[in-house]
């Protein structure tokens, strides 16, 4: 069974500097969910989130003709989204309150899921809301740094040598930081560690 | 199970949460209002420069052109240059009265003639002076 094969980020990347707007919109359609999750487990606001993203891909939109295909379009445009993000951060002086998304009800199937919120301690017994809740919370206390490379590798399963390239830093600093903020993090969640 | 990795399996249950179903069609309409909406609110000479840019890629020059147009560059440079050498630009005029005669007699040297313009307006102008080549008469038998 042949299936149409869809253009490479590299022809899209072309087409886009061509003049065709369309190109443009099917590289949005392919990475608008992955920059999502990067900008909304560092804010932890939907609506943050969904302004953010549109500059983002307006941003990359205009800048599109500097970019010189040196590294992926997968590289560049979460280079743009991890600064934009950590700049709008620093920017923010009053904290807007959580605005969650909902949580995938295939959750409940996750046996780490399980493992976290049933046991026989009634300490840990917690339900699916409290999870999510303090999970933000933890990821909220830790500095914009280290919840990019948090939100990067654990979260979104990138590489070591993908989240330097994108942040700029050597691996050892991605490894750093992120040991650094499993420290911090088994602190903030001490009630849903195993006994 | 060490700590670390207990807290990673807890990090990673944030993928399960996701915006609401239809959300990332509904975001690539209104990056398509706000993105047209941008272009069509772009400076007039950034269209004009952008369509000039158009026309003239319409124009395939091949490549050794441009090595043609720089030869023929340096070669008028260099001819222009050497018409205008301080050998042929500084030339000493002599008028007729001044030359030296036939006569036998000695050669007098000429004053130099100071040319005034006679228009004010115009910047001040110098003339050489006018001098024969040799003092020596050049026929004395």
């Amino acid at each position: 069974m042949d299936e149409p094969l869809e253009p490479k980020d590299d022809e899209l990347v072309t087409r886009t500097k061509d003049g065709d707007a369309s190109a443009f919109d099917d590289l949005v359609r392919r990475y608008s969910p992955r920059v999502y999750g990067l900008v909304y487990n560092m804010t932890s606001n939907h609506e943050e989130t969904n302004d953010l993203l549109q500059d983002i891909f307006l941003k990359a939109f205009r800048s599109i003709k500097g970019f010189r295909q040196e590294s992926s379009f997968y590289t560049w445009i979460h280079t743009i989204a991890a600064n934009m993000t950590i700049n709008f951060l620093k920017k923010r002086n009053r904290r807007r309150g959580p605005s969650l998304d909902d949580v995938d009800a295939h959750i409940e199937n996750d046996p780490d899921y399980i493992e976290a919120t049933a046991s026989s301690d009634p300490r840990r017994e917690a339900n699916l809301a409290e999870l999510q809740k303090k999970l933000n919370e933890a990821m909220q206390k830790l500095s914009h740094d280290h919840r990019a490379v948090v939100t990067m590798f654990d979260i979104q399963g990138m590489p070591h040598a993908e989240i330097a390239k994108i942040l700029g830093i050597s691996e050892g600093t991605v490894r750093s930081r992120l040991f650094y903020a499993h420290r911090q993090l088994q602190n903030y969640l001490e009630e849903f560690r195993a006994a | 199970m060490n700590e670390l990795s207990e807290i990673q399996k807890l990090i990673r249950l944030k993928r399960y949460e996701q915006p609401p179903e239809g959300y990332f069609d509904d975001f690539l309409l209104e990056f398509q209002r706000r993105q047209r909406a941008e272009m069509l609110r772009r400076p007039l000479w950034q269209i004009a420069w952008e369509r000039a840019n158009l026309w003239l890629d319409g124009f395939r020059v091949p490549a050794f052109a441009y090595a043609t147009i720089l030869v023929a560059a340096v070669g008028i440079t260099t001819l222009i240059v050497n018409s205008q050498s301080p050998s042929t630009a500084v030339v000493a005029s002599v008028s007729p009265s001044s030359a030296p005669a036939l006569s036998g007699a000695p050669a007098v040297p000429t004053a130099p003639v100071a040319q005034v313009s006679s228009s004010a307006n115009l910047p001040p102008s110098y003339s050489l002076e006018k001098r024969p080549v040799s003092y020596d008469a050049p026929f004395s038998f």
